[in-house]
């Protein structure tokens, strides 16, 4: 069974660090964190009609992508103002509503405790995450490089963005199982991040961030499993460790030059 | 005149705050079309028109089958994404082989850089590896959005005389923007001037005169025009 546990965790993370690359490139980082949080009010909903906790996420999720997506359109909001103040309210509505019991796993996510089904459904929406991603990598890449180039190539820039934070939101979705809500920011921040400090193409840039979200996941639910800890946590650490080294290389790699 | 590009009474406006009104223009094949004005007088607007990036008001008409590049100004442009500078060129509208990729670059004397990461490349390096991106598509009117400074003079008269170059053995129109006036004079068919309520249009001795440059930019800029005249040097403005 835990090795089912690897192979969920290790998917979600790989499709998380797959968008990361685009989050970080966009300057996006606080919107895939704010939207982790929003997923909170859905999981009190689930909890409350006493269904699967991410079929009250997915949809509280959809529904913040596109208003980040329309809030992030427009140069007259406080984007990050704004952002900020969806990500505390959030917070707020879903701790108040969602018993001590469940909250701890809704803030730092049971991925150890998941039914067939849903790790099921969690490794097929990963795959299509995954899928659909690498389908779009050029006018995502293109975008993220400049919206101007992009639409000059024919790149239709405005549902791109939109296909990206929806892609994010139903990615963020999965992170809260794995890592939960408080957490899975740093899933779509870190990997891509530490992948950067490394990277010297788009290929490695991806190839990287995928590669460490899944090795941080992997270590950090074997650990968790060996010494029952909590995984979220530990799966974070992993990635922190993972970011301060390549951190390092990349400042030898300058000294050097 | 055999025009590649007509526009009538084109108005664009930004926020609600008009920034080109009822500008008109003609630009013939082949030709080398720069403009000038003020920061802020709409020109990266108005090339963002021409491309049909944002909406606008009038007509913009481009002889119908026109392939158009696009070179932007860097502040639209995503200097520290580590892209390589040949996963750039996959990225655009047509399949494009390493052979083209090398070609492309060679046009703008950058044939080493295919290798080089985009965030490694020197503002100028940067510049030529846009240029040749657009050019790789083989576009047939080419938009050239110059930054306002940082890269190195030298480097950029050689880039203007290599796209005239360009534009003579393949009939390449140019539309550029550009803050530097030697290189007006030097290289441009034609001038389009552009500030708010004030246009004008014509051969760049016509068009660079210290009376029209003052109305165009105020009295803040200093011109010297590179010639032989004695006179027309003191005529010009001092640098201010």
């Amino acid at each position: 069974m835990f090795a089912w546990v690897l192979v969920t965790g290790i998917l979600a993370a790989a499709a998380i660090g797959y968008l990361g690359v685009f989050v970080i490139f966009k300057r996006v980082a606080l919107a895939g964190d704010a939207l982790s949080h929003v997923a909170l009010p859905g999981i009190a909903l689930a909890l409350a009609l006493g269904v699967d906790v991410l079929w009250g996420a997915l949809p509280v999720l959809l529904l913040a992508a596109v208003i980040v997506y329309f809030v992030s359109k427009s140069a007259h909001l406080y984007e990050d103002a704004i952002i900020g103040i969806l990500f505390s309210l959030s917070l707020a509505i879903g701790v108040l509503f969602i018993n001590l019991e469940d909250l701890e796993a809704a803030l730092f996510g049971d991925i150890l405790h998941l039914g067939a089904g849903e790790m099921t459904v969690t490794i097929l929406l990963s795959l299509i995450i995954l899928l659909f991603v690498w389908a779009l990598h050029r006018p995502l890449t293109l975008t993220c490089f400049s919206s101007d180039l992009a639409r000059a190539n024919g790149v239709k820039v405005e549902r791109t963005n939109l296909f990206f934070f929806v892609l994010l939101a139903l990615a963020v979705g999965l992170g809260v199982k794995v890592v939960g809500t408080l957490l899975v920011g740093s899933l779509v921040i870190i990997p891509s991040s530490a992948a950067a400090n490394l990277a010297r193409s788009l290929k490695s840039l991806t190839a990287l961030s995928i590669g460490f979200a899944a090795l941080s996941t992997a270590l950090g639910l074997l650990a968790a499993h060996a010494f029952r800890l909590l995984p979220g946590p530990m799966i974070v650490i992993f990635e922190g460790v993972l970011f301060l080294l390549t951190l390092t290389g990349k400042l030898a790699r300058q000294r050097v030059r | 005149m055999d025009p590649i590009l007509q526009v009538e009474n084109l108005s664009v406006e930004l926020d609600g705050q008009s920034v080109i009104e009822g500008l008109s223009f003609e630009v013939g094949r082949g030709e080398t079309v720069m403009v000038i004005g003020p920061n802020g007088a709409g020109k990266t607007t108005l090339f963002r028109a021409l491309m049909g990036f944002i909406p606008y008001r009038g007509r913009i008409a481009w002889k119908p089958g026109t392939r158009l590049g696009y070179v932007p100004q860097g502040v639209d442009v995503n200097r520290e994404f580590p892209l390589a500078v040949r996963e750039l060129f996959h990225l655009g509208k047509q399949r494009v082989n390493e052979k083209a990729i090398e070609e492309a670059l060679s046009l703008v004397n950058s044939a080493g850089l295919a290798r080089r990461t985009l965030s490694n490349l020197s503002s100028g390096e940067f510049q030529r590896v846009l240029i040749a991106f657009a050019l790789a598509e083989r576009p047939q009117a080419l938009l050239f959005d110059e930054p306002t400074s940082d890269i190195d003079v030298g480097g950029q008269e050689t880039i203007y005389h290599r796209l005239q170059q360009i534009g003579r053995e393949q009939g390449l129109t140019l539309l550029m923007i550009s803050h530097d006036l030697n290189v007006v004079l030097r290289f441009a068919t034609q001038v389009l001037c552009l500030n708010k309520g004030f246009k004008c249009l014509g051969k760049p001795m016509d068009i660079l005169t210290p009376e029209l440059l003052r109305r165009l930019y105020g009295d803040e800029v200093g011109f010297y025009r590179h010639t032989h005249d004695v006179r027309a040097d003191s005529d010009s403005l001092g640098r201010g």
